[in-house]
């Protein structure tokens, strides 16, 4: 099978999968008590039972579960992602679209800051195996999987905000791309790329330490080879098939990681949303972006194979 | 009245003039003063708050943080103290022109009939569009008969034959401008009030409104439905609007709508952001004259408006980024924050704590129709066993102070004649006591049989450390007596509200602890956590029904004599706290405290309000409390 088919395919695979997860999605929302009408009436005695039931009724939540989620799909079908009710004249489609790109850019940084931190300390720590750098990147890795993001963040606001005074607490009221604000992302990119940098290191480490062992490597430094040369031009391609696979998966992390990191740097992305969403039980909200989430790793996934396969050209698709 | 972290919409009291009072303790903590004459004008004022508004239309609203943000642009016939005295404000003054007995069924010869129908739920609800004053106290749901109905159409009619509980006449101040630059008139208000017809609000307000009509230009007459001596604050701080944002369709008064939320008051709305931040910049044509007001006893020199140019106001859900911004010197002020942040605040020169007695108070509703505790004996044992005192100091460090009255300080003007001593009657019931406690539980087992140790579930929502931590306290309090066995169970918030609001919460034998938050009308306080009217709403989840204390409650509020004669209203309610005390349904914990912290090289006079809903307008200008605050930078 051809790449070009196997994307299609894959494509075409990708909507069986949103479907399910907007299934079980809409189920578990629902298995949860409360929806945005009970925050409605819950915040305002006020609003008797005849107030409630027009409410019901006018964002259909009077209806069995299974005839709101057709409906849901309907609408969401038409590229209609349903209103936020506990807002004011605001829809999803409004929300995601003002947010996304935030979270993108955040994502991005996180991306970054992940691959400049673990890829070249990776190399190092496989160069150097066994060696005191090799120590002390391990303890670096294990620390930074198992710091919070949430805490790492307060520390940095601590430390880089109110200690050090280099960066903002509050993200700039500038464009999104500018130097200010490119600045400010240092901090939340940094937390966000934590975790994920971490694992990166690891299994670019573990990686390249196999593929220094490999006979062609061997081979390559008979051939009077320089060193630099073997590693970055030999080993490291055939080292980073293994960490593409990873990378794709570490998406997760980022986009997981947003949600906490964006509500500690007050970042108006789609995470900081999705925690207002779940408070206030905004169905459609959530909805949204666990599907939108989907759709990420799902294209996150998508590339990774196709990096994958410009990396190895061997490798077929059956 | 709303459980802690909803709305809550700041009442008041009736008072039976035109020219504000001085009846209430003032709750704000060593409060700060400026001499006018130094007052820096201009700067930008900058702020954090939890969280955006839902929505700019007050009518449709039910966030406190978005109150906020209403009272920094609109304003009513009246305003008040941070005391809970009334004041005059767009109107120059008020008279309480008639007062007269009425009930409900006195409006017969004018309702109409409307069929029931029946929600997904079961329940029987009226099949009406139309906004309903009152309904016929004979209407039975069961019965199959139509109910019988005052709505808006015809509540006019009844006014016309003199058929009203009390009459109020409202004379407008001339030469007051709306921020599109008209001037206000009469039929402006009559259009904001109609407002909130079928609106989110209209159940507060046609709790007791019936009709509210223009007389000329400048004069309003409202009408209530029955005597009320809390009518004029539960109705008269309704927001004026000009026509053009009164007769917008239903929430469509915000900016995200294309509409921006116009009134007449200090600032107009500049820039705002969704889920970021908003800027508001000082109407240049402001009303207000210190000049104009009788009751203004304050400098000439005092501003007739705000200091500031600017109010700057970021969404900030975070508390502990809200305190990092206001230590580096992002935002001037914040308030909500931990009991443990603000004694680093208090500590430290360049920050001002600024509290305030706050207008609410947290609770633990006893489930008095299970066995044993129906018995009020247990009840009042296990009220004995709370550890108030150890609460406020551990928890709060002492910024919040126990409960040992359910009145909270805020609604003493009205609430009681000698809040003190007040204080001091509950101390009796409320005092940590565990031989009193022994023999109160030994009473009741001996004559009842029950076998201990009890068991006691205690339940509260988990996103609130400092109420779970509470909670746990109360437990450890409840287990060292050996005739209980007490165990906490938390839920997050929806889901608590969730539970206690259901019709089956009360026969589970739960104890529930939370918060509650009011105003400055004492009615609340005992109504909400005790009439059957709050039976599966806010705040009587355990079906309490007493008919002593629902009578006394009536008695206090509504008649001709309360509504006519304030210190017989305020013995009647020291009637209803005995009552409540005595009856022992709920157990109070602690009284709120609002703290505002502001950043003290740069910020100067700032007061914290009682209530989240007004604390950065009140601060920033409120005459009746000779309050303003200014900037030095």
């Amino acid at each position: 099978m051809g790449l070009r088919r196997f994307i299609v395919k894959r494509v075409l695979l990708t909507i069986p999968i949103l479907f399910g997860v907007s299934i079980v999605t809409f189920g578990m929302v629902h298995l949860t008590p409360g929806d945005p009408i009970d925050v409605l009436v819950s915040f305002n005695p006020d609003v008797g039972p005849a107030e409630e039931a027009a409410l019901r009724e006018r964002y259909g939540y009077n209806l069995p579960v299974w005839e709101q989620y057709l409906r849901w799909m309907g609408n969401v079908l038409q590229g209609d992602l349903g209103p936020v009710i506990t807002r004011s004249g605001v829809s999803v489609n409004d929300v995601i679209m003002s947010r996304l790109p935030e979270t993108i850019v955040l994502g991005l940084f996180g991306w970054v800051f992940a691959l400049v931190i673990a890829i070249p300390t990776g190399i190092y720590a496989a160069v150097n195996k066994d060696e005191l750098g090799d120590h002390v990147s391990r303890f670096i890795a294990l620390s930074g999987i198992s710091i919070p993001n949430f805490w790492l963040g307060l520390m940095l606001i601590l430390f880089g905000a109110l200690v050090f005074n280099i960066w903002p607490v509050l993200p700039p009221r500038k464009g999104l791309l500018s130097l200010d604000t490119l600045w400010f992302l240092v901090m939340p990119g940094l937390t966000i790329g934590t975790a994920s940098a971490s694992t990166l290191m690891r299994i670019m480490r573990s990686s390249m330490a196999e593929e220094l062992n490999k006979e062609y490597v061997t081979a390559a430094r008979a051939k009077g080879l320089p060193e630099r040369t073997v590693i970055l031009k030999h080993v490291l391609r055939n080292s980073l098939i293994s960490v593409t696979t990873v990378a794709a998966f570490l998406t997760a992390n980022i986009v997981a990681g947003s949600v906490v990191v964006e509500v500690v740097f007050s970042w108006p992305g789609l995470g900081q949303e999705f925690v207002q969403a779940i408070t206030s039980r905004e169905v459609n909200l959530i909805l949204a972006i666990t599907l939108f989430t989907g759709v990420a790793l799902v294209l996150a996934n998508l590339l990774a194979d196709i990096v994958y396969a410009m990396l190895d050209p061997r490798i077929r698709y059956d | 009245m709303s459980l802690s972290g909803c709305s809550d919409q700041l009442g008041g009291d009736g008072g039976d003039g035109g020219d504000g009072g001085d009846s209430g303790l003032d709750p704000v903590q060593d409060r700060v003063t400026v001499d006018p004459s130094e007052i820096e004008e201009g700067g930008t004022f900058r702020a954090a708050i939890g969280s955006g508004p839902d929505t700019f239309d007050f009518a449709y609203s039910s966030s406190a943080t978005a109150s906020i943000l209403h009272n920094l642009i609109f304003e009513g016939m009246v305003t008040t103290s941070a005391s809970g005295d009334i004041y005059p404000w767009l109107a120059e003054s008020y008279e309480q022109v008639d007062v007269q007995e009425a009930s409900p069924a006195d409006y017969a010869d004018y309702m109409t009939t409307v069929p029931y129908t029946e929600t997904e739920d079961g329940a029987m609800v009226l099949d009406t569009d139309a906004q309903i004053v009152l309904e016929h106290p004979d209407n039975d749901p069961a019965s199959g008969d139509d109910a019988r109905v005052l709505t808006v159409e015809e509540a006019g009619d009844a006014v016309d034959d003199g058929t009203y509980g009390m009459h109020f006449r409202f004379d407008l101040h001339e030469g007051v401008t709306f921020h599109n630059g008209n001037e206000m008139t009469a039929d402006n208000v009559v259009e904001s009030y109609e407002r909130i017809r079928n609106s989110t609000l209209s159940g507060q307000y046609y709790d007791s409104m019936l009709d509210i009509q223009a007389d000329g230009d400048y004069t309003v007459h409202l009408y209530v439905q029955e005597p009320d001596a809390a009518a004029v604050l539960e109705l008269g701080q309704a927001p004026i609007y000009p026509s053009e944002s009164a007769t917008l369709p239903p929430e469509e008064m915000d900016p995200r709508q294309g509409n921006t939320p116009m009134g007449t008051g200090m600032f107009e709305l500049d820039e705002f952001q969704e889920g970021e931040y908003v800027v508001f910049t000082a109407f240049d044509d402001y009303w207000f004259d210190t000049e104009m007001k009788d009751w203004f006893e304050g400098s000439s020199e005092f501003p007739n408006g705000p200091a500031v140019d600017e109010v700057d106001i970021a969404f900030v859900s975070e508390d502990a980024s809200r305190s990092a911004a206001l230590q580096e010197g992002e935002i001037d002020m914040s308030y909500g924050l931990t009991a443990s942040t603000l004694n680093d605040y208090q500590s430290s020169e360049d920050f001002r704590t600024a509290p305030t007695d706050g207008a609410g108070y947290t609770f633990l509703q006893h489930p008095v129709t299970v066995e044993p505790f129906t018995d009020k004996r247990i009840r009042q044992a296990i009220n004995h066993l709370i550890p108030r005192e150890a609460i406020a100091q551990n928890i709060f460090s002492g910024w919040e102070n126990p409960a040992w009255t359910p009145l909270p300080p805020v609604a003493a003007g009205t609430g009681t004649d000698d809040y003190e001593q007040l204080v001091e009657d509950g101390r009796e019931y409320n005092e940590l006591d565990r031989e009193r406690a022994t023999e109160l539980i030994e009473e009741a087992i001996d004559d009842n049989g029950w076998e201990t140790p009890i068991e006691i579930q205690l339940e509260t929502n988990s996103d609130n450390d400092d109420r779970v931590r509470t909670v746990e306290l109360i437990q450890e309090s409840l287990n060292r007596s050996e005739y209980f066995e007490a165990s906490l169970e938390t839920y997050e918030f929806l889901d608590f509200i969730g539970q206690l609001l259901s019709e089956e919460y009360y026969d589970d034998g739960k104890f529930a602890f939370i918060g509650l938050s009011g105003g400055f009308n004492p009615h609340g306080y005992a109504k909400s956590v005790h009439s059957q009217d709050n039976f599966a709403q806010c705040c009587n989840f355990q079906n309490i029904d007493d008919d002593e204390l629902s009578q006394l409650l009536r008695d206090a509020r509504y008649g001709v004599d309360v509504a006519q004669d304030p210190e017989l209203r305020q013995e009647r309610y020291n009637e209803v706290w005995e009552r409540v005390l005595e009856l022992s349904a709920n157990s109070y914990g602690t009284h709120s405290t609002l703290v505002g912290v502001v950043d003290d090289t740069v910020v100067n006079g700032f007061n914290t309000y009682p209530s989240t809903q007004d604390v950065i307008g009140y601060g920033l200008f409120a005459p009746q409390d000779e309050q303003i605050t200014y900037l030095s930078r």
